[in-house]
């Protein structure tokens, strides 16, 4: 029995409800937010503080090593400006201290860009019910509320994304894939699939000989406005890229990627290495990569298909861009709902939303006792990986799997 | 294609013309900013043998703690947060060493000099009140009378050491003396790509 794609949002929506009254409650009684969220407790909001610590002094890019473009940080100093913020010397932790009370600014402009991306993506699409079911999903998925917890400014970059892509002018998606070159560098992937696609138009040929002069206007124009050593960005980033600098932990706490399957064995000892179930992960996923960007070279793919491909593997490819990648689904749904490939729709919103999965713990931790910076306890915390942890990277392969094969059976002349 | 990404050296000029005068102000002002360092070596309190019952021990006076209360103290007042200079003061607990680094313009060092002479002072105040609270009061009994086993040495503000250097990298300074340049003749190119597809589909409308 088929069942149509408003009551599958409605059922997914009550089941996010439902996520997040077992969230509320566990807190009320455990005094800490339970997986999926990151098991260091007292490092909520830490994404956020340490980019406005660092943006008002200097030392980002040589003292800290930042890999994030200029951008981010003239937004720190714009939210600072608008809501008044006072600065305070001593580490981010302490300005933590002086100003948490604020970071509800902070969340309110992230459910606003939330509300402003399904507004853009969905127009003409969604009804009214299904454009409010998909925000409720949204708004309690596990992505957001894990990048709430982070603090972490990926949620900027949502709204923009979906400009670029229901953007059918290639001088305002030049400028919207600058702002979000220039937020998140990995979106670069996009240029390079347009860049090889076969079958290019003259708007795409616009779009390939502006994205680049506009990232590049954005980059120098926002670097000489924060006046810090923002050409070290580049070195930065493969510093971070070539460097293991992320927790275990951390990385199995909201995976997208199967590569996170290969960090497994490093917290479970009992298991013993099998280096070659590594090697097979690795194989299977970078094969599967190529053979979709070879099909691109080959026989060329419409726009709308080239987005969804890079969202695919900006979130498959590799453990670097966090759980929270996966809000970057958010305006894929909408695309896929015209094109009717409901399979996929089906998996993003049960699978890779939905947090139910992180109730049910696969194997624990020894964590011991820590402190928890919401509700300022030291409690003893039990997390470990869940069964959502591999539901989820499995998910984003399979949905890679089936896009990959819908693109080989279309048919272009 | 490629001629639409070559500036002609009529349109160079112009770029350069115009971006000239923002290019050296922005080398004028960053040239002239920089970091002056003010080091400043704490006061003690210095533990004597009195009795023989007590191994001579020198102590700073304050710790990372008393430090961080120190810190908020002095961030509420005048001399930390202005305008003109931004100030950070951190402190080596391991060989007692507090340094001011002020981040400014090389014409505002006498001002530097004087606003780091107030801090210390403080400082040095902040210190001695430590000491009255810490370690003034204890004393050993010997020889029919009380001793007070500490010596509260201060430190000498006519010792800092002092000394400037330059903010930004000569390289940094270039880049940024350029950026305007840069920044107008990206958006002149962009300008004659876009100009030339409009023309170009004018002309396939034709």
């Amino acid at each position: 029995m088929k069942i149509n794609n408003e009551v599958k949002f409605k059922y997914a929506a009550i089941l996010s409800v439902l996520f997040s009254i077992y969230l509320a409650t566990f807190f009320y009684f455990n005094s800490y937010l339970p997986a999926p969220f990151v098991v260091n407790k007292y490092d909520t909001f830490m994404d956020f503080y340490n980019v406005f610590h660092w943006s008002l002094r200097d030392g980002i890019y040589t003292e800290w090593s930042s890999v994030y473009p200029p951008l981010n940080f003239l937004f720190a100093n714009l939210f600072q400006y608008i809501f008044d913020l006072q600065d305070f010397s001593g580490g981010s932790g302490l300005l933590r201290e002086g100003i948490g009370q604020q970071i509800i600014y902070l969340i309110l402009i992230y459910i606003v860009c939330i509300i402003i991306s399904i507004n853009i993506s969905s127009k003409e699409i969604f009804n009214r019910n299904e454009k409010i079911y998909y925000l409720v999903i949204t708004l309690l998925s596990a992505p957001f509320l894990f990048a709430i917890e982070r603090g972490n400014l990926i949620v900027l970059s949502l709204p923009f994304l979906c400009l670029y892509i229901k953007s059918n002018n290639s001088i305002r998606s030049s400028v919207y894939y600058s702002i979000l070159v220039n937020l998140k560098p990995y979106f670069a992937i996009i240029y390079i699939l347009n860049l090889i696609n076969r079958n290019k138009n003259c708007d795409q040929i616009l779009f390939l000989k502006l994205a680049p002069i506009f990232s590049l206007l954005i980059y120098i124009f926002s670097g000489l406005i924060i006046n810090q050593e923002y050409y070290l960005t580049p070195a930065n980033l493969i510093g971070f890229g070539t460097q293991s600098v992320l927790n275990v932990v951390d990385i199995l706490a909201l995976p997208s990627s199967i590569i996170s399957f290969t960090y497994i064995f490093d917290v479970i000892p009992s298991i013993g290495r099998i280096n070659l179930l590594n090697y097979i992960i690795y194989a299977i996923l970078y094969s599967l990569i190529l053979l979709s960007l070879v099909r691109i070279f080959k026989f060329g793919e419409n726009s709308d298909n080239l987005s969804i491909l890079a969202v695919l593997i900006i979130t498959n490819f590799s453990i670097v861009t966090g759980g929270y990648g996966m809000l970057y689904f958010i305006p894929l749904v909408p695309m896929l709902f015209k094109e009717k490939l409901n399979n996929i729709i089906t998996i993003i919103i049960f699978f890779l939303f939905l947090g139910i999965w992180d109730i049910i713990i696969i194997y624990y931790y020894d964590i011991g006792n820590t402190g928890v910076y919401l509700s300022g306890a030291i409690v003893k915390i039990n997390q470990g990986i869940t069964l959502g942890s591999i539901i989820r990277p499995a998910s984003n392969f399979i949905i890679l799997f089936l896009f990959y094969n819908k693109l080989k059976m279309n048919k272009y002349e | 294609m490629n001629k639409i990404y070559i500036l002609r050296i009529k349109e160079v000029l112009i770029v350069l013309l115009v971006s000239l005068p923002l290019g050296y102000l922005i080398y004028s002002k960053q040239s002239e900013k920089i970091y002056y360092e003010m080091h400043y070596f704490g006061g003690k309190s210095v533990g004597v043998n009195f009795c023989n019952v007590y191994t001579p021990s020198v102590n700073p006076l304050l710790d990372v703690v008393g430090f961080s209360g120190l810190n908020k103290k002095l961030a509420n007042t005048s001399l930390f947060s202005n305008r003109d200079y931004k100030v950070s003061l951190s402190f080596d607990s391991a060989v007692n060493k507090y340094s001011l680094i002020f981040t400014g313009n090389k014409k505002d060092i006498k001002v530097y000099q004087e606003v780091g002479s107030e801090i210390f002072e403080q400082i040095l105040n902040f210190e001695e009140q430590n000491y009255r609270t810490v370690y003034s009061d204890i004393k050993l009994h010997c020889d029919k009378s009380d001793h007070a086993l500490f010596k509260y040495i201060p430190g000498k503000i006519e010792k800092l050491d002092r000394h400037e250097r330059r903010r930004f990298s000569k390289f940094h300074i270039f880049l940024n003396s350029i950026s305007p340049f840069l920044i107008l003749s990206l958006l002149l190119v962009a300008f004659k790509i876009v100009k030339g597809k409009k023309l170009l589909s004018l002309k396939n409308n034709d």
